[in-house]
């Protein structure tokens, strides 16, 4: 995999309000190059508002986040869409397009570069979609729509990529091919931020865990640090084992807790 | 584009000569049209008048409206990411049309002048935005259309109370006109009253191509490319406003072209929103140039309204489409 | 002025009829009382006269505005109700059975009608010099050969509609000395016509159905630049409104000012 332009992103006290309620509230975070980070947390914490921020889908209502330092309030959108590509929850295609007509879209903030045709292909190929190039996007199972989705996210060469749920729906197969797929970029320099329901794929293949909760950010560290059964059993009411296994760390949630 | 599509469109283009020669050509006088042709524009001879102050600004403002419809109901289908939404089914037309009425029958007639398509344009605009507003962008073809019903419902009683009060005695007849569109009588005034504002129209829309395009992921997706705030959508409303409006206030409402025409031209441009509008353009003047000779050939001066043609033409592909979506495709 | 403004009124006062509370149930016979009678012997006219479209002689104030119906006019007690051959048929019958004088006038559509309905009106009236003086008027212009057409001339009405052999219209052109283009076409009646038609027939004279000045789609062909060259070369002439619903008031006038219209253009060929 093609090495990759740099990003550090930071999130210094942000905040969210969205219809009155606090969605976000004072998030400190630091996302790295080289680096596959996890945005966990039980339905309605603020991933998904996280991610929208991030990726600049929504303004955040207090505090700033930083490209390599810069608040990217200095960025124009096109800019700024340059440097970050956005994988929303359950995107769906309005058209019947075809998969690499879909991968194309990604170069839309570059403008129409030249070799934009032997980037689609080059990006395919990095999902293994080449076979399915010239089917049409409805045609496709949800794992080939996946991998297709994730090629559009690669083609411009954006250094921050984030996805918001994109193992939901896929079966196991398709889940760790994605999964392996998001290690191997992050190990080619890109800023990978995921949100993720799926905790055993978190510890599995991320490198750092941000838990949310209630729009505030209980914990980020090592998988190892942020699964300890007593956060987890606190966070979402289920009790859990984390153990190593042959160099893979496996998180089992075994039991609901009962909740006083 | 594939080979086979850029010879699709030269095969377009190639129609779009035939069918002006043809309505150049058709008409309840028989001219000799080469001869006409070689008189020139000044040309006293009556072939001459015939062929270049009543043929041609009509068969020209038949390809301005079409093209302008088909370019609107493209826009509209891809800024609400549904196949279903189109400007004369969605009221866009209706709200036009209310304003030109109120000011012709009510106002100061034709000596308007660029009142007229201003106003047109902003009652096409209001009507944009209430669809926009009462369904919400991306919304189920269902609550889509019944925002459209329910507002072109409510603008085509309006036009008729509007028409039923205005002092001329032939106002009351004229809804038809109205409701279904008419080129007859037309000349060079009207076709230079609405050119202007189509064309800005079709500026407008092209300038927003790339957000139609990203628009195709939805509207997180099109945000995070780069395409976020009110400005785009508001540029897509202006361009439809402009060129549906300024249509409208010439000829009429005139149905199905917004509609029928995307739906054709999407699997030759690939499905892409962008280039879908200027195909729409090419193939919605096609459309309306063809209804229009039929509208002359057939009925002779005794016109059928061109929207009955156009609807004429357009429900069988209303059918195909229903039984294309029955068996499986997706609409 | 004022002194001839009061001549005619002494004129018309002293031309009474012999009845004195007059009413009509049809709009052409409204215009004809309200143009011909003193005002203070009209009962009552149909509320159509009251309408700017219509309106030609001046309405005088507090009179009845009836719309066709018996029960408005009998408390009026008029002495001579006027109907036409058309509408407010049974109004007619009722007002009959009740005893009041109804009389039925004939409608027009040619210059012989025309003369009919005169005469049918002067026998319901009485003597009245101004019935009288249109009567001789019409008798004169009629009396005259019609003469051989000199030029050519086509109707073009609301909604492209032109008046073809058997209109009163066609008539008043042949009598004035113009070739009807449509008629000569093979047009009975009313027919339709293009603005090319109009163009490719050539006619020395564009006739125009005029009388509404309110905007409506029906008159765009009369806007259409094309017909510019008409306009720039006075060869247009509107046929006044009046001649559509009651031809008696105006047919004369526009005999004479077609047959002038008609000298005109032969002199400038």
């Amino acid at each position: 995999m093609r090495e990759s332009k740099k990003l550090e992103v930071s999130c210094l006290k942000l905040g969210l309000a969205r219809q009155h309620r606090e969605v976000l509230r004072g998030i400190n975070a630091t996302f790295k190059p080289y680096e596959l980070t996890a945005v966990v947390g039980p339905n309605g914490a603020g991933k998904s508002s996280l991610l929208n921020c991030l990726a600049g889908v929504l303004a955040p209502t207090a505090g700033q986040i930083e490209f390599d330092g810069r608040p990217v309030q200095c960025l124009s959108a096109t800019q700024r869409a340059r440097f970050c590509a956005y994988l929303p929850q359950a995107e769906t295609p309005a058209w019947r397009l075809e998969a690499a007509d879909l991968v194309a879209l990604g170069l839309l903030p570059w403008g129409q570069p030249a070799d934009s045709a032997a980037r689609v292909t080059h990006a395919l190929k990095l999902v293994d979609g080449l076979q399915f190039a010239r089917r049409p996007v409805t045609q496709l199972s949800g794992g080939e729509l996946r991998r297709v989705q994730i090629a559009r996210l690669l083609v411009g060469e954006a250094p921050l990529l984030v996805a918001d749920e994109p193992t939901a729906a896929l079966d196991i197969r398709h889940q760790l091919q994605l999964m392996q797929t998001f290690r191997k970029l992050a190990d080619a320099g890109h800023t990978v931020v995921l949100a993720l329901h799926d905790l055993s794929l978190a510890a599995r293949f991320c490198d750092r865990i941000l838990l949310l909760q209630d729009g505030r950010l209980l914990a980020q560290g090592a998988p190892e640090d942020v699964f300890s059964p007593a956060l987890i059993g606190d966070v979402y009411g289920v009790r859990c084992e984390l153990r190593r296994c042959g160099g893979v760390l496996e998180f089992v949630a075994v039991d609901l807790l009962e909740r006083p | 584009m594939s080979r086979s599509n850029r010879w699709f469109f030269f095969l377009i283009v190639f129609a779009l000569l035939l069918a002006l020669i043809a309505a150049l050509a058709s008409g309840p006088v028989s001219i000799n049209l080469s001869s006409a042709l070689a008189e020139g524009w000044h040309s006293e001879n009556s072939d001459a008048v015939i062929l270049w102050q009543l043929r041609l600004p009509r068969a020209l403002l038949a390809i301005m409206v079409g093209a302008a419809l088909g370019m609107g109901g493209a826009a509209m289908q891809g800024m609400l990411r549904n196949p279903l939404a189109e400007p004369a089914l969605l009221g866009v037309s209706s709200g036009a049309a209310l304003a030109a009425i109120l000011l012709l029958y009510y106002g100061v007639a034709w000596q308007s002048g660029w009142l007229l398509p201003l106003l047109a344009i902003a009652g096409a605009f209001c009507s944009v935005a209430c669809v926009w507003m009462l369904a919400g962008r991306g919304a189920s073809a269902s609550r889509l259309v019944l925002a459209g019903v329910a507002i072109n419902a409510f603008l085509s009683a309006l036009m008729a109370l509007a028409l039923n009060y205005a002092p001329s005695m032939f106002a009351m007849q004229e809804i038809v006109f109205w409701l279904l569109g008419s080129l007859a009588n037309r000349g060079w005034d009207q076709l230079l009253l609405a050119l202007p504002f189509i064309l800005a129209g079709a500026a407008l829309l092209f300038a927003a191509r790339n957000y139609l395009r990203a628009l195709s992921l939805g509207e997180a997706t099109a945000a995070s490319l780069g395409f976020r705030g009110r400005r785009y959508p508001l540029l897509v409303l202006a361009g439809i406003a402009a060129a549906v409006g300024a249509a409208v206030a010439v000829a009429g409402t005139i149905g199905f072209v917004g509609l029928v025409v995307p739906h054709l031209m999407r699997p030759l441009v690939r499905q892409d929103p962008g280039r879908l509008l200027w195909a729409s353009a090419l193939a919605g003047a096609l459309l309306l140039l063809i209804a229009d000779i039929l509208v002359i050939n057939i009925v002779g001066a005794q016109e059928l309204r061109i929207g009955a043609v156009t609807a004429f033409l357009g429900a069988p592909f209303f059918f195909w489409l229903i039984v294309s979506a029955r068996r499986g495709q997706s609409l | 002025m004022k002194q001839i403004l009061l001549l005619t009124s002494l004129l018309l006062s002293a031309s009474a009829t012999a009845y004195e509370r007059i009413a009509s149930l049809n709009l052409c016979l409204d215009q004809m009382l309200l143009s011909w009678v003193p005002a203070e012997k009209i009962a009552s006219v149909t509320w159509l006269s009251a309408d700017d479209h219509y309106r030609s002689a001046p309405l005088p104030e507090n009179i009845h505005l009836n719309r066709g119906r018996a029960e408005e006019l009998v408390p009026l007690a008029p002495d001579l109700i006027l109907v036409g051959e058309f509408g407010a048929q049974r109004a007619a019958r009722r007002l009959r059975d009740l005893g009041m004088k109804v009389v039925s006038i004939p409608d027009a559509y040619s210059l012989k009608q025309l003369q009919e309905q005169l005469a049918a009106l002067e026998n319901a009236l009485g003597p009245l010099p101004p019935l009288q003086k249109q009567q001789r008027q019409l008798q004169e212009l009629l009396a005259r050969p019609v003469p051989e057409s000199e030029a050519s001339a086509l109707i073009l009405s609301a909604n492209n509609i032109t008046y073809g052999r058997g209109m009163l219209e066609h008539q008043l052109l042949a009598r004035a000395g113009f070739a009807n283009l449509a008629a000569e076409r093979g047009v009975e009646q009313l027919g339709r016509v293009s603005l090319e038609e109009v163009i490719a027939l050539q006619p020395d004279l564009l006739v125009l159905y005029g009388g509404e000045s309110d905007f409506a789609l029906a008159h765009l062909a009369f806007r259409h630049p094309v017909l510019k060259s008409y306009i720039d070369g006075h060869r247009l002439y509107t046929l006044p409104a009046e001649l559509g619903f009651c031809p008696a008031l105006v047919a004369a006038d526009v005999l004479k000012q077609l047959t002038e219209k008609r000298k005109k253009l032969v002199a400038q060929q």
